[in-house]
């Protein structure tokens, strides 16, 4: 498997979900859906536009 | 030396991908079309299907409907007539779906529209790439002993080696939840077993293949883990209540449902008591008592009816909200106020005055000419 550039994206919505994933198996009956929707929402839209970021700092 | 002209610049056709699928190869597809990362599609597509199936519906019109690369250059639509009528047929279910979002009472407009016009703007910020034909172009005459010398256009770009990390990563996530299976019976484990591993393979992914496209996968999952473990609390409620209140108990709650509010019972002050009714997900009907003049403080967002006709109400002065006035029918022994809240529902209130929406229409007659 060759080596490539960190992908930002799939590296912060991993560590998140992750996060999510064992606090659910920790405590199943924990987190609010009211507060995890939005949580998920925001780490996405942020992930997503510092992947982006980062992606047209490399191509430029 | 002559100058070469620039290579001739054709018009993308819109085709599924046969390299970049995961399904049909229409994100793939339409990813090439715009310049845009498919993930990013994908990751739409996927939480479209959260709004009434509508993304589904709109990937199995694509599906059906566009040729892959492997079709002739003037090909525009799928050659075969069966998948054509299926394929309008499912349109047709996508664009009704999606129109009853836009349009409908339902909050999940407002989403699918946001969605949408994210979409709209990112496709409109992205360059699109013009494709240049790789035919052979004569760029000038070098010395070559007086014979021609013909440039070629750069050689295609190979495509990226196929990635298996993801489907690695979803048969890993699949395997998880059948292991956690045989250790326990709660649910919210199980699918929260099957998102670590998904998640784990795109953290690996982000430094050693491509798995973005799991994204599709985690964020329904959290969803689904998120609704699964609010169930496991004790605070859900479901089902068709009514509830009858009394100047004894200020609030009301249910997570999913329809709730009748009957005031058959009222005895609260006469100078403005308060009942809160919360609704998580479901219409509330209120029937309001006879005599006493209502003042229903809803949400600016919450459909809201009185006495059958819809009914916009004027901006609460406490809040962000709007009061609706259910006048007395009778003579008036005072007021209460009902703060009805739900997220995803209407409010219905009924003061026992003729339903105005229901109130048939009489023709009138036409007077015979003597």
């Amino acid at each position: 498997m060759s080596r490539h550039p960190i992908d930002i994206l799939s590296l912060g919505s991993g560590v998140m979900f992750a996060l999510f994933a064992l606090g659910y198996l920790i405590v199943p009956a924990s987190m609010s859906l009211a507060v995890v929707v939005p949580l998920m929402l925001v780490g996405l839209g942020v992930f997503g536009m510092a992947g982006l970021l980062v992606a047209q700092r490399r191509a430029g | 030396m002559q100058m070469s002209p620039p290579p001739p610049v054709a018009p993308r056709p819109f085709r599924r991908s046969n390299s970049d699928r995961i399904f049909g190869g229409v994100a793939g597809g339409l990813g090439q079309y715009w310049n845009v990362d498919p993930v990013i599609l994908r990751v739409a597509f996927g939480v479209s299907l959260l709004f009434g199936g509508f993304g589904l519906f709109a990937y199995l019109a694509l599906w059906l409907l566009v040729p892959d690369e492997t079709a002739p250059p003037g090909t525009r639509i799928s050659d075969s007539w069966g998948l054509r009528i299926l394929g309008a047929i499912v349109a047709f279910i996508a664009a009704g779906i999606g129109l009853g979002l836009l349009f409908g009472d339902a909050n999940g407009g407002v989403l699918i529209g946001a969605l949408v016009a994210g979409i709209v703007v990112w496709i409109a910020m992205s360059r699109r790439a013009p494709v240049v034909q790789a035919e052979p172009a004569e760029v000038g005459y070098a010395y070559s002993g007086g014979q021609p010398t013909t440039v070629l256009a750069a050689p295609p770009v190979p495509p990226r080696p196929r990635s298996y990390l993801g489907l690695i990563g979803l048969c890993a996530a699949i395997a998880a939840a059948g292991v956690t299976m045989l250790i326990t019976d709660n649910p919210t484990a199980i699918m929260a077993s099957s998102l670590l591993a998904l998640a784990v393979t795109m953290v690996i992914g982000a430094f050693r293949g491509r798995a973005r496209w799991l994204l599709i996968f985690a964020v329904p999952l959290l969803v689904l883990v998120s609704a699964s473990s609010q169930v496991q609390r004790a605070d859900i409620t479901t089902g068709q209540v009514t509830w009858q209140p009394t100047a004894d108990q200020e609030s009301y709650s249910l997570s999913l449902g329809v709730v009748d509010v009957k005031f058959d019972d009222w005895d609260g002050q006469p100078d403005g008591d308060e009942v809160d009714v919360d609704v998580t997900v479901g219409d509330i009907r209120i029937a309001a008592p006879r005599n006493w003049e209502v003042r229903v403080v809803t949400d600016q967002g919450t459909t809201t009816y009185l006495d059958g006709l819809r009914e916009n109400g004027v901006p609460d002065p406490d809040g962000a909200g709007k009061v609706i006035l259910a006048k007395p029918t009778g003579a008036q022994q005072g007021m209460l106020t009902v703060n009805a809240t739900t997220l995803a529902g209407g409010v219905y209130i009924d003061t026992g005055a003729p339903a105005a929406g229901n109130t048939p229409v009489i023709a009138p007659k036409k007077e015979k000419k003597a």
